[in-house]
C-alpha cells in the first residue's frame, strides 16, 4: 500500500512522534477486518478516503448500525451488512482509512471543532499559526478553544514541524482539532496544502504586510465560515483549493427577500433558506473537494460582463518585471473570466469599461508594483519559479485586488491580440530569464 | 486557443449519400451534407454554423445552404469520455428564417467515428437520424455542463 502524502502516511509519521501520539486518533487502512475490529471497540467511527474530503459515519445504536453520509442514511442489522453497504454504495476511491470519533455527540455543545492552519514562509523558516476556522458552531466550544488555545497551538506547530520535515515543499498544513470536555484534545485529521493550493497562496500573501490589503478576505469553507461570510458580505464565492479553468467555482448571493441565489457557470437558481443553501453546497461541492470561501469582488465591467487583468511577471536579471497585461472579459452570464468572450489590451479595456475615469498610467504602475512584490513572495514560498501569471481584479473605483497567481500561465492569449508586441516582449523576456541557479 | 471555451464545438464534416427528409415537401431525398460550425457558449454572437445539402440525384431542385444568423443556446453533456453538444438558434435558407437544433457528438476513441446525432431545421429539413462523420471532424472545444 502506498499512500505517500495521504492520511495514513501522515498518521504514521505523526504517531512516531512521542509528544503527539497521545493526541492522535487511531487510524487504520479500511478493510473488512479493520471495520469489524473498530465496530467492536467504538460506538462511533468514520471512514474517509486516503486523499481528499468526504466522510461516512457509522453509529452503533441498540445493537444496530446507522450509516450516515452525504448520500445516504440507513440502518443495518449487522456488521456484515455495514461492510457490504460501504463497499457497494459509499466507497468510490481505491483506499480509505477508518478511525473512531473522539467526540461525545450527546454533549455536542461542549465540543470545540476547529481547523487550525499553520504556515511557514519557506522551508527554512519556522511555522506559525495563521488562522483557526470553526467547523461547527458552538458557543461553549469557542470558550473552550480560548481556554486551551496555547495547548492547541503548540500541538499544531508540533504537527507541522513533523510533517514539514517529510514534506519540505509543503508550507501550509491544516490540522483538524477536536476538544471534547470528556475526551480531551484530539488531532482528527491533517491536510497538506502545496504551493498550488489557493489556500496556501492566500496565506503567502496575507503574511506579507504590504500585500495583505490587496487580497480578498478568504477562509476555508465550513458551515460556520459560509454563514459568517454571507452575513458579512451578502455575495461570496467558493473555489476548490486545487482547481483550474474556473471549474467548481460558485457564487452565492444573499437576497433581500432572505432567499439565496446560487450561480455556477451560466446557471442560476434560488434556494429558500440558508440551511438549504449550505446543504446544497456541501452535497455538490464541499463533499468532493476542499474549498475556500471568499468575499466577492465588485469587478469592473464591460457591457455588464466582469473583467480582470492577466499580468505576466518574469524574473529577468534577478529582478521580477511585469512584461505583459491583457484584460479578459467574462462571457455573457458568467461571473468568472476563465470563460472569456474577449481579450483586450488594458488601455482599450479601461476605455470601454465602467471605470473609464481611471488614470491608466497610475493604475498600471500600481499593478506592476503589486505584482512584482507578490512574485517575490511566491518565489520565497516556491523556489525556482521564473514566470507567474497573476489574475488581477480591478473594481469600478480602480481598487486593485490579487485574485491568484499561476505558475504556468497560458501565453497564447497574448498572441490573440491584434498587436503582437506584448506577446513578442514576453517571449523575448523568456529567453533572457534568469537561468536556474 | 488562449480563451478557454467551457462549452463549444468546432465542426468541419462531410457525409455522403444520406437519406434526408424535406419536411415542407414530405419527401425523402438522397445527397451529401457538409457541416461547418465554430460555436462557443461565451461568444454566442460570434459563433457560426452552416449546413449545405447537395442532392445527388436531382441537384437543381433540392440543393440548399442553411446559415445560422443567431445562435441562442449551446449545451454540453458529458457521456463517459465523449461529449454531446446541442446547438439551437435560427438561420436562413434562401432568405427565409427557420429555427434549428443540431446535436453533435465528439467521440474520444480514435477508432470511433464522430456523429451528428441530429440536425433539424424546423418546418423545412431533417437529416433523419444520426450521421457518422470521420473521427476528428467534430471537436468539442470544452464540455463543461454549465
Amino acid at each position: 500500500m502506498k499512500a505517500s502524502s495521504g492520511r495514513l502516511s501522515q498518521y504514521l509519521l505523526l504517531n512516531s512522534e512521542e509528544n503527539l501520539s497521545n493526541y492522535l486518533v487511531e487510524t487504520e487502512l479500511f478493510s473488512e477486518a479493520s471495520l469489524y475490529d473498530c465496530l467492536k471497540k467504538y460506538k462511533t467511527i468514520v471512514i474517509k478516503p486516503v486523499f481528499g474530503p468526504g466522510e461516512t459515519y457509522i453509529y452503533t445504536e441498540n445493537n444496530m448500525f446507522r450509516i450516515v453520509s452525504m448520500m445516504d442514511s440507513i440502518t443495518c442489522p449487522d456488521k456484515e451488512a455495514v461492510y457490504q453497504h460501504l463497499v457497494h454504495k459509499e466507497i468510490n476511491q481505491k483506499y480509505y482509512v477508518i478511525k473512531p470519533i473522539k467526540m461525545n455527540r450527546r454533549y455536542s455543545q461542549n465540543n470545540c471543532h476547529f481547523f487550525v492552519t499553520v504556515h511557514r514562509k519557506s522551508t527554512l523558516l519556522d511555522w506559525h499559526l495563521i488562522v483557526t476556522t470553526e467547523k461547527n458552531n458552538s458557543i461553549r466550544g469557542r470558550g473552550i478553544y480560548r481556554y486551551f488555545r496555547q495547548k492547541i497551538v503548540n500541538l499544531s506547530l508540533l504537527v507541522a514541524k513533523k510533517l514539514g520535515e517529510s514534506f519540505p515543499t509543503c508550507n501550509t498544513i491544516v490540522i483538524e482539532i477536536v476538544y471534547d470536555m470528556k475526551e480531551g484534545i484530539w488531532i482528527h485529521d491533517t491536510m497538506l496544502h502545496l504551493s498550488s493550493s489557493k489556500w496556501s497562496q492566500h496565506l503567502v500573501f496575507i503574511t506579507n504586510r504590504p500585500l495583505e490589503s490587496y487580497v480578498p478576505h478568504t477562509d476555508l469553507c465550513t458551515k460556520v465560515s459560509f454563514k459568517s461570510f454571507l452575513s458579512r458580505y451578502n455575495e461570496v464565492i467558493i473555489k476548490p483549493c486545487y482547481g483550474q479553468e474556473g471549474i467548481g467555482i460558485v457564487q452565492i448571493t444573499s437576497n433581500y427577500d432572505h432567499s439565496y441565489e446560487i450561480h455556477s457557470g451560466i446557471k442560476k437558481f434560488r434556494l429558500a433558506t440558508l440551511e438549504e443553501t449550505y446543504h446544497f453546497i456541501e452535497e455538490n461541492y464541499l463533499y468532493k473537494k476542499d474549498y475556500v470561501i471568499q468575499e466577492r469582488l465588485p469587478l469592473a465591467t464591460i457591457n455588464d460582463c466582469p473583467i480582470d487583468c492577466r499580468v505576466i511577471v518574469q524574473k529577468i536579471d534577478s529582478t521580477w518585471r511585469s512584461t505583459g497585461k491583457i484584460v479578459k472579459v467574462a462571457g455573457e452570464g458568467f461571473f468568472i473570466t476563465n470563460a472569456a468572450q474577449d481579450l483586450l489590451p488594458l488601455e482599450t479595456a479601461i476605455q470601454n469599461s465602467n471605470m473609464s475615469h481611471i488614470n491608466i498610467n497610475l493604475l498600471e504602475d500600481e499593478i506592476d508594483e503589486i505584482c512584482n512584490s507578490a512574485a517575490k513572495q511566491l518565489e520565497e514560498n516556491k523556489s525556482g519559479i521564473k514566470i507567474i501569471g497573476f489574475d488581477i481584479g480591478i473594481t469600478d473605483l480602480g481598487d486593485i485586488w490579487i485574485i491568484e497567481g499561476n505558475h504556468t500561465p497560458d501565453l497564447s492569449m497574448f498572441y490573440m491580440l491584434e498587436d503582437k508586441s506584448i506577446y513578442m516582449n514576453i517571449l523575448k523576456s523568456k529567453r533572457n530569464m534568469t537561468p536556474d541557479s | 486557443m488562449g480563451i478557454l471555451c467551457p462549452c463549444g464545438v468546432s465542426v468541419n464534416a462531410c457525409s455522403k449519400n444520406n437519406n434526408v427528409e424535406f419536411i415542407s415537401k414530405c419527401k425523402m431525398r438522397r445527397g451529401n451534407i457538409t457541416y461547418l460550425a465554430n460555436v462557443c457558449v461565451t461568444t454566442l454572437n460570434k459563433s457560426t454554423l452552416s449546413l449545405e445539402f447537395v442532392d445527388t440525384k436531382r441537384p437543381c431542385s433540392n440543393n440548399f445552404l442553411f446559415t445560422a444568423n443567431a445562435i441562442t443556446s449551446i449545451v454540453c453533456k458529458k457521456d463517459g469520455q465523449n461529449c454531446v453538444v446541442t446547438v439551437e438558434g435560427t438561420g436562413l435558407v434562401n432568405g427565409r428564417q427557420y429555427s434549428f437544433k443540431a446535436v453533435f457528438r465528439d467521440q474520444i476513441a480514435p477508432a470511433a467515428n464522430d456523429i451528428v446525432q441530429s440536425f433539424v431545421i424546423k418546418g423545412f429539413f431533417d437529416q433523419n437520424g444520426a450521421v457518422c462523420v470521420p473521427q476528428g471532424s467534430i471537436i468539442a472545444l470544452g464540455c463543461q455542463e454549465l
